[in-house]
């Protein structure tokens, strides 16, 4: 039958029974789905095309076959359990399609039945739904996969949390100590400014000696401040294989005038003279702020002794320096010792900033330091120095 | 009038010397001392209530962030050494950072009367003296 654009779709033919029924024979035997009609006894009485080439198998095969020797073993149970419950209502049910191939095909039936002539069939709609199962496999194992990094990157999140709350902790503490350090000198200018107001002449000149006093401190706490922040950013890019020992007895050497003038002895032992990749200034730094306090917190009238000892234990480089000084005492200070601004004594003048600043370099790469002291016996400091990685 | 005795305590040495010249110009030296060590004040303390009761302070200017010993730990060592009614003493907090959770632990002592933000006015002694 020739076309013509303004043809009907459907014609007068279609709408009679012969007509009907070969519309619908076309739709189901085109249709993508594996459509079936069984018996009552569940025997494969009509399959359409799209079944057969679903499975494998011939429709010869199919048809007369009992539809429960199409199922892997196993689903008949559920099979025959929802083609029950198609005798009521529409049923549905998951079931794995065997293969000629001796595959499993995993599909959906849609199970309804009707009755011809006294007799009750069951019409099959079967959806092969392994390309979705792929997908939900896919997505599982994604989503598998997913939850593993969600845990890592959620534990690395708690790990920085933590160093988070600790730095905060840290800068917590360093406000409060700044506040208290810039503090004080202001306070003092501000009374010696009130003062001066009704002060006589001859007491103007001493007050003036105070102001430039206070101005001093506060000159040396901002120094003390910069010179934090300055640890705090410096990238340690030259870490060259340094020789700890000749790096301390050229420190000892520039502070000699300082040790002589304290009537110190200053003795090194050394358990191994092997050599560390580190920052050069760092351990400069760290061996100047521990002579530096042997000397100052010296005991009265006992000359100061410092034992400094390098040795290895496991992947650390420990340099120990013990000193026969004041001491701390542990019990009070141990929890503020490498708190910025702090001062365990009021005999020494000193920022309180060397232990902080010590303690920061030595900790950028995981190293730390070990206090032990005795009051009016001395203080062993061990600072334990990781390698860089070359 | 007899006048109060005053014992400020302080670890900055540049604001103690701020107060020994206050002390000095004015005619307030045998009432007022001042000691930089909180273990030191409290061993003079001792040696006062021995030897010269009448000398004990009346008034005690304290500092809270000190070296050996926080402000709160030496009025709690006060309190032990020289308790109530023994010892009616009194304590004006000194600091210079200004806290507010320290504010409101300080009230919690009885024995203190006022808290100052530094530098406390040059007058503020001689009014202790008299009151």
């Amino acid at each position: 039958m020739p076309e013509k654009e303004n043809q009907p779709l459907l014609t007068k033919e279609h709408f009679d029974l012969k007509g009907r029924d070969y519309m619908y024979r076309a739709l189901i035997e085109n249709m993508s789905e594996g459509a079936l009609v069984l018996s009552k006894q569940h025997t494969v009485v009509y399959s359409n095309k799209h079944f057969a080439a679903l499975t494998g198998f011939d429709l010869q095969r199919i048809i007369g076959s009992n539809f429960k020797t199409l199922l892997r073993e196993g689903d008949a149970a559920a099979f025959s359990k929802s083609i029950s419950d198609a005798l009521n209502h529409q049923a549905y049910c998951q079931l794995q399609l065997l293969t000629k191939n001796k595959e499993t095909i995993p599909a959906i039936a849609s199970i309804s039945s009707f009755i011809v002539e006294d007799k009750t069939y069951f019409s099959i709609i079967i959806s092969d739904i392994s390309l979705q199962k792929k997908i939900e496999e896919g997505l599982e194992n994604q989503v598998a996969a997913h939850s593993l990094e969600i845990a890592a990157a959620n534990r690395r999140l708690s790990e920085i949390n933590n160093e988070l709350r600790s730095a905060n902790q840290i800068l917590d503490n360093f406000v409060h100590a700044v506040a208290h350090d810039l503090r004080a000198p202001v306070a003092n200018l501000k009374m010696i400014e009130e003062m001066s107001e009704k002060a006589p002449d001859e007491h103007k000149i001493k007050l003036f000696q105070k102001v430039r006093e206070n101005i001093n401190i506060l000159d040396t706490t901002l120094k003390g401040l910069v010179q934090i922040i300055e640890t705090q950013d410096k990238k340690e890019i030259n870490r060259p294989e340094i020789d700890i020992i000749k790096i301390v007895k050229e420190v000892l050497f520039n502070m000699s005038a300082r040790i002589k003038a304290k009537n110190a002895t200053v003795t090194i032992k050394k358990e191994t003279g092997e050599k560390i990749n580190h920052v050069e200034g760092y351990i400069r730094s760290v061996v100047r702020n521990m002579v530096s306090n042997a000397l100052k917190y010296s005991m009265p009238g006992r000359p100061p002794e410092l034992k400094i000892t390098l040795k290895k234990e496991k992947e650390y480089f420990v340099l120990s320096f013990s000193d026969n000084g004041i001491g701390i005492d542990l019990k009070k200070h141990g929890g503020n010792i490498f708190k910025p601004f702090q001062r365990f004594s009021s005999n020494e003048k000193g920022m309180g900033i060397g232990l902080h600043i010590s303690n920061a370099m030595v900790s950028r790469n995981n190293g730390f330091i070990k206090v032990k002291s005795e009051p009016e016996k001395g203080t062993s400091f061990r600072v334990y120095l990781k390698e860089y990685e070359s | 009038m007899s006048k109060n005795h005053i014992l400020i305590i302080d670890d900055d040495n540049y604001t103690v010397d701020l107060y020994n010249m206050i002390i000095e110009w004015s005619d307030y030296k045998p009432y007022a001392s001042t000691e930089l060590s909180a273990l030191k004040a409290m061993e003079k303390l001792t040696e006062l209530d021995a030897e010269n009761p009448e000398q004990f302070p009346d008034y005690i200017l304290l500092d809270l962030r000190m070296p050996e010993m926080h402000g709160f730990d030496f009025i709690r060592k006060f309190e032990e050494n020289f308790p109530q009614p023994k010892k009616n003493t009194e304590f004006i907090i000194t600091t210079s950072s200004v806290i507010q959770k320290e504010k409101e632990k300080a009230f919690q002592f009885s024995r203190v009367t006022d808290f100052l933000i530094k530098p406390i006015p040059t007058d503020y002694l001689g009014k202790l003296l008299d009151c």
